[in-house]
């Protein structure tokens, strides 16, 4: 069973997310900041080096105090290229389309419905199974 | 108009003023002549060409009797008038082309200031519009999400009824802010050469369905020779849905909605060639003191949840950002004609 992690600075958003997706993913890690998601990517990663990552979910804002949430997942990204990665933005625009492409990421606009963020997390899982064999 | 009347008296009396002071000192000589030259010039200046040449003549008329007067010689004097008068109506036009010339200049620096002050205001909010959009995008979707919850599985029955309801109007809440958005984006989508009958017929298409159920029709008429501009083919086709939406919505029993491309020319000096689009309804038309602020964002005439008043603004910023305009014209029970001009691209 795969671990979430969850980063948005909005602790609702947090309990929306992970109530939405408690059914197929009930270990959750929640990250209040880009600093809290930074440390949290590194220690999983850390903890988990025998397991595969794909066994981690990550679902990440952009706009987050400390650092931006996009900026973590560029760095985290070398690390680990098949992890299934979700940014939730209320801001989409253009420049952050092509990061989230480019680190190989789902983009769901908020506002989102609770189907629509089980179809990108299923999506994002689907990819990464792709990559990864 | 009592400052018209003013002025001409002052001039008239003027004029006659001279030729009595002309008169009394008997002198008649090329400088006392030439004052004649300065109710003249303003007389024309300030009321027109009319009362310019009526002076003119009355200057005319003093120099001739003055001359005679004093002279007595008659092929001198009638010589020394016909100058004159000759020279008074020089002045007279030539100030009277001036005034013109002035008139123009002003009116032209008065309508770019007041277009850069729209474009300047409609940037502001722009900017204002992104950063509200983006602080209300989680919270709304907390709201959202927890109504979805609701819905699915809350007791009584009510209950859901009530979490769908807050669902469906948080859902009309996204679309403003998705409009807002719009509105704050710039530059966005890469530009291609878009051909403007295609982006007519394709926004014909996807308003059709809307257009059939209010009795309306859209008529696409394309140009002769295909006109094409460069353009983000995405922002063109929802500046043109948009017109279409608004047509229909204009026309509550129904009716025909035309859409035409070509190419027009604009500016007197330095003329451009726009590719348009013009989009015609047969509806309810726009009051006179409304136009000037349909473009404003949040102006509407409509009904609430109608519109948001977002539509012709978002339009009205990315014809802007294409480097065009969008003309209105409007009979009240006759219907609105908007034109979508774009520089051509050749």
């Amino acid at each position: 069973m795969a671990t979430l992690i969850i980063a948005d600075d909005n602790s609702d958003m947090r309990n929306l997310v992970r109530s939405t997706l408690r059914r197929d993913y009930p270990d959750v890690i929640e990250a209040a900041d880009g600093r809290q998601l930074f440390w949290q990517l590194l220690r999983t990663s850390f903890v988990s080096a025998g397991r595969t990552p794909a066994q981690l979910v990550v679902i990440a804002d952009v706009f987050m105090p400390t650092y931006n949430g996009l900026d973590v997942l560029d760095a985290w990204h070398d690390r680990a290229t098949n992890v299934p990665v979700i940014v939730i933005t209320a801001f989409p625009d253009d420049r952050v389309r092509a990061r989230v492409r480019k680190i190989g990421g789902i983009l769901l606009p908020k506002p989102f419905s609770r189907t629509s963020l089980r179809d990108a997390v299923a999506e994002a899982a689907r990819r990464s199974r792709e990559t990864a064999s | 108009m009592f400052m018209r009347k003013y002025i001409s008296f002052l001039a008239i009396a003027a004029t006659l003023a001279i030729g009595a002071a002309d008169y009394i000192t008997g002198v008649s000589i090329t400088l006392v002549q030439l004052t004649y030259l300065a109710p003249l010039v303003a007389a024309t200046w300030l009321n027109g060409r009319r009362l310019g040449l009526f002076v003119a003549a009355l200057a005319s008329a003093c120099v001739g009797a003055i001359s005679f007067h004093v002279a007595d010689l008659v092929w001198p004097s009638a010589v020394n008038t016909l100058g004159c008068a000759g020279v008074f109506l020089v002045v007279v036009i030539l100030t009277d082309r001036l005034r013109h010339y002035v008139a123009r200049e002003q009116m032209q620096r008065w309508a770019a200031v007041e277009q850069l002050r729209h474009a300047d205001r409609l940037n502001v909010i722009g900017v204002l519009a992104a950063g509200v959009a983006h602080e209300l995008g989680t919270p709304l979707n907390v709201i959202a999400g927890n109504a979805e919850l609701l819905a699915e599985d809350a007791e009584p029955a009510e209950h859901r009824q009530a979490a769908t309801t807050i669902l469906a109007q948080t859902d009309k809440i996204s679309a403003i802010i998705t409009h807002l958005l719009a509105f704050g984006r710039r530059n966005a989508g890469t530009r291609t050469v878009v051909e403007l009958d295609r982006v007519a017929r394709s926004a014909a298409e996807l308003i059709g369905s809307t257009a059939r159920k209010r009795n309306a029709t859209i008529d696409v008429q394309p140009s002769a020779t295909p006109v094409r501009v460069r353009a983000t083919d995405a922002q063109v086709e929802q500046v043109v849905s948009n017109l279409l939406l608004n047509a229909i919505q204009s026309m509550p029993r129904g009716g025909t909605i035309r859409i035409k491309t070509g190419v027009e020319t604009r500016g007197e000096e330095k003329p451009r060639t726009f590719g348009s689009i013009t989009v015609e309804d047969e509806g309810v038309g726009i009051a006179e003191a409304d136009l000037p602020r349909i473009f404003d964002p949040f102006f509407t005439t409509k009904d609430v949840g109608e519109g948001t008043g977002l539509g012709l603004s978002v339009s009205y910023g990315i014809v802007q950002d294409h480097g065009g305009s969008i003309e209105v014209a409007s009979q009240r029970g006759r219907g609105s004609s908007f034109v979508v001009l774009l520089p051509v691209e050749r």
